[in-house]
């Protein structure tokens, strides 16, 4: 009997053993050991794509459908034959655009602060969008070290505090290269001297 | 056996949690960037009662570094200690800890012209001779740090964008001409360190504009009689009561 109860006490002791063993062994081998520290989980672009205008797609959205959305403050006619759709944002002096061209939005500007003074953050982005094409520092309407993440050939650029990350606008537009956004849609960029107090 | 395994694997397991650690900490110190001159001290920041500054320190550069997070390089005593008088007097506010929104250590570099905010962690100021001049332009370089290096929920720079357009510039230095100020810098980003630079010089005349022919300076005191109340209610927010 006693013989028994040994036997069977080994037995427990062996098949915990084996747990246990199991448990480290499929803990050692899995990624996290292998990849150092995991990144945040993926946050959807949808998630942080400017939610003023989602629906609205350069190079697929018409005219006719931004003649039917609410808030237009005025319509300018720009060079080229191009229209350009103004419509209210957080910033009195930064207005969301919509341009669009032979009846067609090719280019989006949204504003993105919201009213409780939160942006969407660049590193969110790229965690959908990788590592921008370029980017250039200088803005005429945010300053000196303003930053634009330029993604043209996805079609967006994050302009954006490269200090904090926060994201002041974002725009959309239909896909192209580099030069041709800076020269096309890259008006506000500029290389600016240093502060000059005497 | 089995439990020579288990000791085995037990071992390997605690080494690769050693491992992952040290990566993560690496990380965290390699993103931390800015500061140019090794690990920052530590920081003993008075409190928040208004003191005026004990007897001046033999060593004003170290007493600023340790006190403010300071690191002046390449001034002279007398502009040394204007700014040490300066942050003992700006201490109650929130401003030296907004100054540090980004790096705990910030260098004002010493230069023969054209003051400037560098990045988070550096400042060039100018060798003021006037004590009082001095303070006012350190003030607004460290504001445009304020502005650059804190969060909106923090230095509320968006809403300060809102009120600068209903109220205008709070200096000529910060009037817009042609779409810029006189610097060619936009008006918001200049007219939010004038703002904090007044609200923490109360009293005195516009001067950031001394010697600069493209500026004009309407020789006014800044908050004088209630004005720019906007403004001065929006710093007070930020900064707290000065």
């Amino acid at each position: 009997m006693p013989l028994f109860g040994n036997l069977k006490l080994l037995l427990l002791i062996i098949a915990l053993l084996i747990l246990v063993s199991i448990i480290i062994i499929v803990s050692l081998f899995s990624p996290q050991r292998t990849s150092g520290p995991q990144p945040s989980p993926q946050v959807p672009l949808s998630s942080v794509t400017p939610v003023l205008f989602p629906n609205i797609q350069p190079g697929k959205t018409t005219t006719d459908e931004i003649k039917n959305l609410t808030g237009i403050k005025s319509v300018e006619q720009l060079p080229g034959g191009l229209s350009q759709y103004i419509f209210s944002s957080p910033l009195i002096n930064r207005d969301n655009i919509i341009t669009t061209d032979s009846n067609q939005v090719v280019f989006k500007r949204e504003v993105t602060v919201d009213e409780n003074s939160k942006h969407p953050k660049v590193v969110d982005y790229k965690q959908q969008l990788g590592e921008p094409q370029e980017t250039i520092q200088g803005s005429t309407h945010y300053g000196k070290f303003e930053t634009f993440y330029i993604y043209a050939d996805k079609g967006i650029t994050l302009v954006a505090n490269p200090f904090t990350e926060e994201i002041d606008e974002v725009h959309t537009y239909v896909p192209m290269t580099v030069a041709e956004y800076k020269q096309r849609w890259g008006n506000d960029i500029k290389e600016y001297p240093a502060e000059d107090h005497p | 056996m089995l439990l020579s395994m288990l000791i085995t694997l037990l071992i390997f397991g605690t080494q690769g949690s050693f491992v992952y650690a040290q990566t993560f900490k690496s990380n965290e110190f390699v993103t931390r960037v800015g500061d140019p001159q090794g690990p920052p001290p530590n920081i003993t920041q008075p409190g928040r009662n208004g003191q005026k500054p004990p007897n001046t320190p033999d060593n004003l550069e170290q007493a600023l570094l340790d006190t403010f997070g300071l690191r002046m390089v390449g001034f002279n005593r007398i502009q040394l200690n204007a700014a040490w008088e300066k942050m003992w007097d700006v201490n109650q506010t929130n401003f030296i800890k907004l100054v540090h929104g980004k790096e705990k250590v910030v260098m004002v570099q010493a230069v023969n012209s054209g003051s400037e905010q560098v990045n988070c962690g550096q400042i060039n100021l100018r060798r003021y001779d006037d004590p009082e001049y001095l303070k006012v332009i350190l003030i607004h370089e460290l504001g445009h740090i304020i502005y650059w290096c804190n969060e909106d929920t923090v230095n509320k720079r968006s809403e300060h964008s809102n009120i600068y357009l209903s109220e205008g510039a709070v200096t000529g230095y910060a009037l817009p001409t042609g779409g810029t100020t006189c610097t060619g810098q936009p008006g918001a980003t200049e007219n939010y360190p004038e703002m904090i630079a007044y609200y923490l010089n109360s009293g005195i005349t516009e001067r950031t504009v001394i010697g600069m022919t493209k500026c004009i300076t309407r020789n006014q005191v800044p908050y004088a009689d209630g004005k720019f109340s906007r403004h001065f209610n929006l710093v007070k927010t930020i900064l707290g009561e000065y």
